[in-house]
């Protein structure tokens, strides 16, 4: 019996070393702003995806399900022949009025796109990162549409963020909300460089402000257009909070983005100029992409 | 041996199979109707339920294998989970006697308590990768109303893997080998 556990403490511990080896050798390649992905997880995005893009895309068939039909399952013969044709009326109405307000944002933001002279793409958000550490999220659209690493995603409110790895059919959005992509900003008004960085929380700071520097609550923040990710221009954020940090020489600036991330639905891509990442040179990126290698 | 090893292949795809619907539901589903302030990370609750109730020495590939179909909804890539997930078995291993899970106010607590020590390692690890921890306290922050929840739906969780897996595996006595 002794020698039997022995043995079996003994495979544990070589499978235990052998993933652990592996694992950490993952971990130190890993880099969280930017990725290539690899074959199993181009395969498992491509077989999830369509379900994502599938629950996105009815999403409004289930409201309207939820929302009008189990509301009048108990209601009495005589009236179901009305109550069907009004459902049905509403449901027309209602599909409308979301192509309404679809075309209306979809036109917003192509004229906007336009002033920005790039080729563009439009894309919808079909999922969000399942682990809470990472503000990322998932678009329709990947290599086969043009989308390269590193291209700017932003939509008529402002920016979203970068691609940040790249799927056949599928990318996923590096979004300003995340520590790990650091955005050089300018505020408007004053002209003050600073780098916005996503705290969670929907939010955002301006970092590396000098406390001399007169700005205020409610200016607005465009990026710099250096790095050569974003291009010039595009609406940042707003200044929600101003602090004076208690030692050093900086400001405490609290950033509100101008995109509503929680009713994010469309974006636009910005296609860049493929990227190439290099393990050897991490820094291949740009220089206002400094996060995680 | 045979039927046992393919009995816990066929428990891992079905796990694989309920690990893919709970991640579409988080990252799809509860999005789509507008929950977009907390991500539910059910492979956490996962990996724990193989830590607590499953004895074999294939769990560190199991846990592995279970992170790589994760990196395919997040970027937070199947090396962190794994190297957290085979610690916290380790905890999990050592405490295995006097673990409880007779009661579901038991699983919630137990489930809570190593949700909060895979988040504090894996924000640690993050925040060493990152070369400083000015986002340890917003990230852990940021995570702990997801831990509550999925410690208050782990009981039905564990309920569900319970029949998925063969829990009260024991030494194999021909191989030596645990299943």
């Amino acid at each position: 019996m002794r020698r039997i556990i022995t043995e079996s403490s003994k495979v544990k511990i070589i499978n235990n070393l052998l993933v652990i080896i592996l694992a950490t050798y993952g971990l130190s390649q890993k880099r969280f702003d930017l990725e290539e992905m690899t074959l199993f997880q181009r395969l498992v995005i491509e077989v999830v995806s369509p379900v994502q893009k599938g629950i996105m895309a009815s999403r409004s068939e289930i409201l309207n399900v939820v929302d009008n039909y189990f509301m009048i399952v108990n209601t009495s013969k005589e009236n179901e022949f009305l109550k069907n044709k009004i459902e049905r009326l509403e449901h027309d109405l209602f599909i409308m009025e979301e192509t309404r307000r679809e075309n209306l944002r979809l036109k917003q933001m192509l004229s906007y796109s336009e002033e920005l002279g790039s080729e563009k793409i439009l894309a919808q958000v079909i999922g969000w990162d399942s682990a809470n550490q990472f503000k990322v999220l998932r678009l329709n659209r990947g290599s086969k549409d043009g989308i390269t690493l590193m291209s700017p995603v932003i939509t008529n409110s402002g920016l979203v963020g970068y691609i940040y790895r790249v799927g056949y059919n599928y990318s996923d959005v590096l979004t300003i909300l995340d520590p790990n992509n650091r955005v050089d900003a300018i505020v408007e008004r004053t002209r003050t460089h600073g780098i916005v960085e996503g705290v969670f929380n929907y939010m955002c700071s301006l970092k590396y402000v000098s406390r001399t520097e007169p700005i205020e609550l409610g200016d607005r923040l465009i990026t710099a257009g250096v790095g050569g990710i974003y291009p010039k221009g595009v609406k940042v954020g707003m200044i929600t909070n101003i602090e004076q940090e208690s030692s050093g020489m900086t400001l405490s600036v609290e950033v509100t983005p101008s995109v509503d991330f929680h009713k994010l639905e469309e974006v636009i891509i910005l296609l860049a100029k493929p990227q190439v990442i290099s393990s050897n040179n991490p820094t291949s990126a740009t220089d206002n992409t400094k996060g995680v290698k | 041996m045979q039927p046992r090893l393919t009995r816990l292949i066929l428990s891992l795809i079905m796990t694989l199979g309920i690990l893919i619907a709970l991640e579409i539901a988080s990252s799809a589903l509860l999005p789509a109707f507008g929950w977009r302030e907390s991500r539910l990370a059910f492979n956490v609750v996962i990996i724990l339920f193989m830590a607590f109730k499953i004895s074999t020495p294939l769990l560190p590939w199991f846990v592995m294998i279970l992170q790589l179909v994760h990196a395919g909804f997040s970027v937070e890539g199947w090396a962190l989970g794994t190297l957290v997930g085979i610690f916290v078995s380790l905890i999990a291993s050592y405490l295995k006697e006097i673990l409880q899970f007779s009661t579901a106010i038991m699983t919630i607590i137990t489930v809570q308590i190593f949700q909060i020590i895979w988040y504090i390692t894996t924000l640690t690890i993050i925040s060493l990768k990152l070369g400083h921890f000015n986002n340890f306290g917003m990230m852990f922050w940021n995570v702990l109303p997801g831990t509550f929840l999925l410690s208050l739906v782990s009981p039905l969780l564990f309920n569900l893997l319970n029949r998925v897996w063969p829990v009260e595996m024991q030494v194999s006595r021909s191989t030596g080998m645990e299943l």
